[in-house]
């Protein structure tokens, strides 16, 4: 926009809209906010149920003999009975005979469709597969992780569904891996109710206590800057008021249902009715006489925020205390935390921050100027709006979020302190580290493959190569075929435009084959002419040029079409008056073909140059890099930094150099905006 | 004109029998391999087909899982949904789009214009994890229906990744046809909606066209993002599998080049019906600007 709209504070109307909008905005996005909270928490109690039942599990398993094997079945029913959620549970040991030790020979699966009927579970089974599998994992979790962070060795998955969690983890012997437990049981997310109430309760009074300020208080900025605190006042009951109620609700919920689920198990269930069959099931875990310390100690959650135990009623079993036999050697273990989901504070207060701006705007008569230029354009952002939308969504977000990893490196190994999770992955910031590092060849010498320079060097010489050759033979061909007298024309126009027309990695895979050294036509086309095989992949320029073939091949039939229709566009009595001042062929060809010919070539060379730039499918299905990364140019590079090496950070920084380059190469061109079709990969 | 004599006709038919025959060669290998026996790259240089077997097209349509599932058709099914509604949405987005671009003046134009154009300067490729995240996140909220493991997620980043080509491309043709044309229609009495679908859209017939060719090669051959983002063979498009064929130690040639066909030959198809729009569509912008 060139000049800003002056100030203009609108009348009290207009004032009271300015502020109703951001605190609409507030409410609609704090019940937003609330309702990710509140599947926030439930995830968190189907998972904190499905440890806490995986953990008594995994104690009983650690306790049972190796002549009691139905033990586990045992156990499974009597959860089941409970009313338990397990959907099957699989245990995985050891079982020593004699000197031997045969691994995985005691598998057991205890279906809840055939619960009390054990079956030994089938390597070979899908369902039985995916536990041995399971069992894999774990086992290397408890190697990786069990000295220094146990809770790592857990494993937990919502199932492809979403109707149930996979989880597993450990049975654990005096310090050793003895075997590995496992547990399928059915979501249940529970319905925890959105506070609408409040919200629209705290809203309306927020909004009329607004206009009695506008109308009543003197002063336009005194009212103002009053308004302005209400609505920040207003984002904060929002906090206060939902936090409270979705965590209040989740624990309520908690405790109520979660209790039938655990009745076996959990030491914390605060109902007396449930004691009886608490104890008796303690019982049948971990046998008459047996402490089941282990069992809550297990429990150990991290991070729980409201501990339920201090609500526990009186009654409950303790430490030392005796439970029908059995001697309960730690305290009740803890409901694990609802709230944990629910952390509303700095996300509302940076919303509320953000609507005050809103508010100002509104306040000083921006927005009113803002809606009328809206309005003013009202069919060019109605009929924006759709392809903008989803650009936004699909185009700039990942767009920004690759700017933005350039910043950070992916933090491998189990030193999470000080790190950021984006998108779900642990980062840590680097400032320009890595820019510093790819531009000034920190890591990777000059003459190594992995230099930035050296494939850089390789990208120009590709995208230089490319470019000429389909323009040289394109336009040639383009010349060939426009003459008039040329017979089957319409033939050879049809065949020549086949490799734009196949699908681009299909024909790359096929060059692949063929340039193949052993069995590859191309070899034996040049047996056949008495020369000898080639080792395609063995070196770089023969891997370059099978490359270039491809792409050459794959590419020239784009610019013959281009040249066709400009050459088309040329009228014939340029060349007739030529013709008659008698003028070469070559010099028509410099004087007007050429000239006439630029400005449909040149942006199709734009286009192709950036294309071939970023042309991944060729480098990476045809040579692969080979050899030793020497063929990969930048984009295949930063590929196998992010996805082979998993520098998702240093890959990124490749990404945000290469568009520096084809932005300054495109600025450069000075005509981009004509020239502008885009890279379309 | 200049008298042509016979061996201009006999060079020039030299010269254009020798680059058909290299441009079929390649081509001819798959339909070779796809007809022979057996799995291995055929080692003559001969690319014409000597075997007449349909053993590989049979394998690659009759494939199951172990469950006896038929997945060729599953995928089929795919790929022809995600194309076609690929082609559909993108076509839409684009000639909205473009249509705003074209005949409005409002602020913030420059810069969208602008910003399609810089976007596509940035590696693709590199935009998977975002994507994935993204897809993760609206899967939640809509419950599955635009999401990973699902069409509509897929449709949806095909047919947005192609926006901005579709409609710089568009762009270029609506600014060729007369503004003349709309003005009278609007002293007519003809609403800004009739304008769009009764004349701007039936002229640039050839740039749709082009842009719907573009879309619909987009859904129909792209690979790395569906097998990232869907995660069982059943909802794969066939690209997923056919690159499948070919590993790094071993590559079933034969099903390779059987499937290659299958795939190949309706985008062909769609693209020697739609080639003769392809000139106009695709210069009419860049000449005329």
């Amino acid at each position: 926009m060139s000049k800003f709209p002056p100030i203009a504070i609108p009348a009290l109307r207009g004032r009271v809209l300015a502020f109703a909008i951001p605190a609409l905005l507030l409410a609609v996005l704090a019940l937003g906010y609330a309702g990710l909270a509140r599947s926030r928490a439930a995830f968190e109690q189907d998972d904190a149920r499905a440890q806490r039942l995986l953990a008594g599990l995994s104690a009983a398993a650690a306790t049972i003999g190796p002549d009691q094997p139905e033990r586990l079945q045992t156990m499974v029913a009597e959860l089941a009975a409970a009313g338990s959620p397990i959907r099957w549970a699989w245990l995985i040991t050891e079982k020593q005979v004699g000197a031997f030790v045969f691994q995985k020979a005691r598998t057991y699966a205890v279906h809840s469709d055939s619960l009390l009927a054990g079956t030994q579970l089938d390597s070979e089974q899908g369902r039985d597969k995916a536990a041995y599998d399971i069992s894999k994992e774990v086992e290397l979790r408890f190697e990786k992780y069990a000295a220094s962070r146990p809770d790592l060795t857990l494993y937990l998955a919502r199932t492809d569904d979403g109707h149930a969690i996979d989880i597993a983890g450990p049975v654990v012997q005096d310090g050793k891996l003895v075997g590995t437990v496992g547990l399928s049981l059915t979501d249940q997310h529970p319905a925890i109710p959105l506070p609408v109430s409040f919200v629209l309760l705290v809203l309306l009074s927020s909004v009329a206590l607004a206009a009695l300020i506008f109308r009543f208080v003197p002063g336009r900025v005194a009212s103002g800057v009053l308004a302005g605190v209400l609505l920040l006042a207003t984002a904060l009951i929002f906090q206060q008021g939902i936090e409270r109620r979705v965590v209040w609700e989740g624990e309520r919920y908690a405790s109520a249902r979660t209790l039938v689920d655990t009745v076996a198990l959990d030491l914390a269930a605060p109902d007396p009715s449930f004691r009886q069959p608490l104890a008796e099931a303690l019982g049948k875990v971990a046998g008459p006489g047996q402490p089941v310390g282990a069992i809550s100690g297990a429990l150990s959650p991290e991070g729980s925020s409201r501990d339920l135990l201090a609500a526990a009623p009186a009654g409950l079993p303790r430490p030392g205390s005796l439970v029908q036999g059995v001697k309960v050697s730690q305290g009740p273990a803890v409901l694990q935390g609802t709230s944990a989901g629910v952390q509303l504070g700095t996300r509302l207060l940076v919303t509320g921050l953000l609507l005050l701006l809103l508010f100002v705007l509104g306040y000083l008569g921006y927005l009113q100027s803002f809606g009328s230029m809206v309005k003013n354009h009202a069919y060019a952002y109605g009929y924006a709006a759709p392809a903008m939308i989803g650009m936004v969504v699909f185009v700039f977000f990942p767009f920004a979020s690759g700017f933005l990893f350039s910043f950070f490196e992916r933090v491998t190994g189990d030193d999470l302190a000080g790190t950021v999770v984006m998108f779900g992955i642990p980062f840590r910031f680097m400032g320009l580290r890595n820019f510093f590092d790819i531009l000034g060849s920190r890591e990777y010498a000059l003459t190594d493959a992995l230099n930035f320079y050296f494939t850089l060097g390789v990208t120009i010489l590709w995208t230089v190569s490319n470019v000429g050759l389909h323009v040289a033979i394109g336009l040639a061909l383009a010349l060939l075929l426009k003459n008039p007298w040329l017979k089957l024309k319409g033939v050879y126009r049809v065949l020549l435009i086949v490799p734009w027309a196949m699908p681009n990695y299909i024909t790359a895979l096929i060059w692949r084959g063929m340039f193949d050294v052993e069995y590859g036509t191309v070899n034996h086309v040049l047996l056949a002419l008495g020369l000898g095989k080639v080792a395609w992949w063995s070196h770089f320029w023969s891997a370059f040029t099978a490359n270039l073939t491809t792409n050459v091949w794959l590419g020239f039939p784009f610019m013959m079409v281009i040249c066709l229709g400009a050459l088309q566009s040329i009228p014939g009595d340029l060349y007739e008056a030529a013709e008659v001042d008698g003028a070469s062929r070559w010099q028509q060809f410099r004087n007007i073909t050429l000239p006439l010919l630029k400005p449909a070539l040149f942006p199709a060379v734009i286009l192709g140059a950036i294309w071939t730039f970023n042309m991944f499918n060729v480098i990476y299905l045809v040579s692969g890099g080979a050899p030793e990364h020497r063929t990969d140019i930048l984009i295949t590079q930063a590929y196998r930094f992010a996805f082979e090496a998993g520098r998702y950070g240093y890959a990124a920084a490749y990404a945000v150099i290469i568009f520096f380059i084809l932005l300054v190469y495109g600025l450069g061109t000075n005509r981009m905006t004509k020239a502008s079709e885009g890279a379309f990969d | 004109m200049r008298k042509v004599r016979w061996y201009h006709q006999v060079l020039a038919q030299v010269v254009l029998v020798l680059v058909s025959v290299v441009t079929l060669y390649p081509v001819l290998w798959v339909v070779k391999m796809a007809l022979k026996t057996g799995q291995g790259f055929a080692m003559t240089v001969n690319p014409l087909p000597t075997e007449f077997s349909l053993e590989n097209f049979a394998y690659v349509i009759g494939r199951t899982d172990k469950d006896g599932t038929w997945l060729f058709g599953y995928q089929l099914f795919n790929s022809v949904v995600i194309s076609v509604a690929t082609t559909l949405i993108g076509v839409f987005l684009a000639c909205t789009g473009a249509y705003a671009f074209s005949r409005f003046r409002f602020p913030g134009r420059q810069a969208g214009l602008m910003s399609f154009l810089v976007t596509q300067m940035f590696p693709g490729v590199l935009m998977m994890i975002p994507l994935f995240v993204i897809l993760q996140k609206l899967g939640a909220i809509t419950g599955g229906v635009v999401g990973l493991n699902s069409i509509w997620g897929l449709v949806m980043v095909y047919s947005t990744t192609a926006i901005p080509f579709c409609v710089w491309m568009l762009k270029g043709y609506f600014d060729t046809i007369p503004k003349e044309l709309e003005e009278s229609a609007l002293i007519d009495g003809a609403t800004q909606l009739q304008i769009f679908t009764r004349i701007i859209l039936p002229l640039a017939r050839p740039a749709i066209a082009v842009t719907a060719l573009f879309s619909f090669m987009t859904g129909w051959n792209e690979f790395i993002l569906a097998a990232t983002f869907m995660n069982s063979e059943t909802a794969y498009t066939l690209p997923v599998t056919l690159r499948s064929y070919v590993g790094s130690y071993s590559t079933e040639w034969g099903h390779f080049a059987a499937g290659a066909i299958i795939v190949s030959v309706p985008v062909m198809a769609l693209f020697f019906a739609l080639q003769k729009y392809l000139v106009g569509g695709l210069t009419a912008g860049a000449v005329k600007g």
